[in-house]
């Protein structure tokens, strides 16, 4: 098979399933809630995947715009045509809504973000799928150094400040440290970590959250966000750059490896 | 869940905010470019192709499929009805439509013209677009196709719903989260917040 076709299929499964860790946390968001309406909301999300995976149609009608993380770079280089045609392929098929415009004159262009990384032997590709309404809450904030507990206070005033509007209950991801552009870059690989055991901060920031009150789709319940995953680097002594990138409920990803010749694709 | 029919009419004063409503009829998805379309088509004196007197407006740009000359939506969820705030009020008033349906709700301002209008706004789970899909019966027509996902679509829906009431004719709005809550536990993190960047200032010394 061709290799676009596999990068097609990827795509597929990204647009049309959730991650198992995923559908687990709304399954539980469901079994702890005690607010009527938000039992209903969490009913419905569960109901669209069901009907989504059986029909194999996208869970949401805003497939969102393809983030792929690909290395290592040398390997990946060659396949980035591979993954240009992948992406048409997918766009037809499955299909895809044309969601990407050109930012000032508004005519459709086809764009996906792709980023080659270091690291790795063999052909590895993640898959973050992104909607506009959860996009639009993406945010940089430079702190002062070593400030914790405003890191927690800039998720909390963004959740704040998003209500329903991100789709909760949401997955954060947080990039913390490095220079501004790595920040962005980790919340994003954040994402594509699967929801597990969180570590204390994770924890902490997740239990404060869930707090708000906000609830699946903001009209009122116990959960506001599914998980919060973290990556860090080391940064500047003067500054403390974090980067917020707030993920639907319908938090979409896949990812391919490649081993031995043979291509495994998976949640 | 009481079932509402489009046209609407005076009947929708009796809604309550708080409510589930299920909807029989035509849904016409109009978002940012299809409310711009409208407005602007009014503005220079041309007439709409399509009568949104007593309609429901949707915010959605559906994933369509075209399958042997026929239209088939295949995921058509809402999309954040706040980021047309500024334009709610002029839309319903120009048109006629009564009601509004989105996701995440509308600004408070927005909220008191839809409702001085006797426009009712109605939430659908963000998100669900296969469910959304699963209400369609067909797509009955489509205006400024050249839009594409923001063309106005109708879509003949039967029993869409659950839809939850967020805003209704008397201005009542779905509370929602209650906001001294979240107020309640960023005061906290803040209180926190000044104690523990001190502590970190000292170790920095």
């Amino acid at each position: 098979m061709e290799f676009s076709r596999r990068i097609a299929e990827m795509i597929g499964l990204a647009e049309t399933r959730l991650p198992p860790d995923i559908t687990r946390a709304l399954e539980e968001a469901r079994r702890k809630e005690r607010n009527q309406t938000a039992k209903i909301q969490l009913d419905c999300m569960l109901k669209n995947l069901s009907l989504a995976a059986e029909k194999k149609v996208p869970i949401c009608q805003d497939t969102g715009v393809l983030s792929f993380f690909v290395r290592p770079a040398s390997l990946a280089e060659k396949v980035v045509g591979e993954i240009e045609k992948g992406v048409e392929l997918a766009s037809r098929e499955i299909p895809l809504r044309p969601n990407t415009l050109d930012p000032l004159t508004g005519e459709e262009k086809p764009w996906f973000s792709l980023h080659l990384e270091r690291g790795g032997e063999e052909l590895e590709i993640d898959l973050l799928v992104k909607g506009g309404g959860s996009e639009n809450w993406s945010r940089l904030f430079l702190l002062k150094p070593g400030d914790r507990e405003g890191i927690v206070e800039a998720v909390l005033s963004t959740l704040r400040e998003a209500g329903g509007k991100p789709c909760p209950p949401v997955v954060v991801g947080l990039g913390i440290g490095g220079t501004a552009e790595e920040a962005c870059l980790l919340s994003r690989k954040a994402l594509l970590r699967p929801l597990g055991p969180p570590d204390p901060f994770e924890r902490e920031i997740m239990e404060k959250a869930n707090k708000l009150g906000i609830g699946p789709m903001g009209l009122g319940g116990r959960t506001t966000v599914l998980g919060v995953r973290i990556l860090k680097a080391p940064c500047h002594r003067a500054t403390l750059p974090v980067a917020l990138s707030l993920q639907c409920w319908v938090a979409r990803r896949a990812s391919l490896r490649m081993k031995g010749g043979k291509v495994r694709i998976f949640q | 869940m009481r079932e509402i029919f489009t046209p609407v009419g005076e009947e929708i004063r009796k809604l309550r905010a708080g409510s589930l409503v299920s909807l029989t009829g035509i849904l016409f998805t109009a978002r940012d470019r299809t409310y711009q379309r409208i407005l602007d088509t009014l503005k220079r004196g041309e007439k709409l192709p399509v009568d949104l007197r007593g309609q429901a407006l949707y915010h959605c740009g559906p994933l369509v499929r075209k399958v042997g000359g026929e239209y088939q939506v295949l995921s058509c969820g809402p999309t954040t009805s706040s980021r047309l705030d500024d334009l709610h009020a002029e839309v319903l008033r120009k048109t006629g439509a009564r009601l509004l349906i989105g996701k995440g709700g509308i600004g408070r301002q927005a909220a008191r013209e839809v409702a001085e209008l006797g426009c009712v706004y109605l939430s659908f789970t963000g998100g669900a677009g296969a469910l959304a899909a699963s209400f369609v019966k067909r797509v009955r027509g489509v205006y400024w196709e050249e839009l594409g996902p923001e063309a106005m679509w109708l879509l003949e829906v039967e029993g869409f719903g659950p839809l939850v009431v967020m805003i209704d004719t008397r201005g009542e709005t779905l509370g929602g989260y209650p906001m001294k809550d979240v107020e309640r536990v960023l005061e906290d993190v803040k209180k926190g917040r000044t104690h523990s960047t001190s502590e970190v200032r000292k170790r920095l010394g």
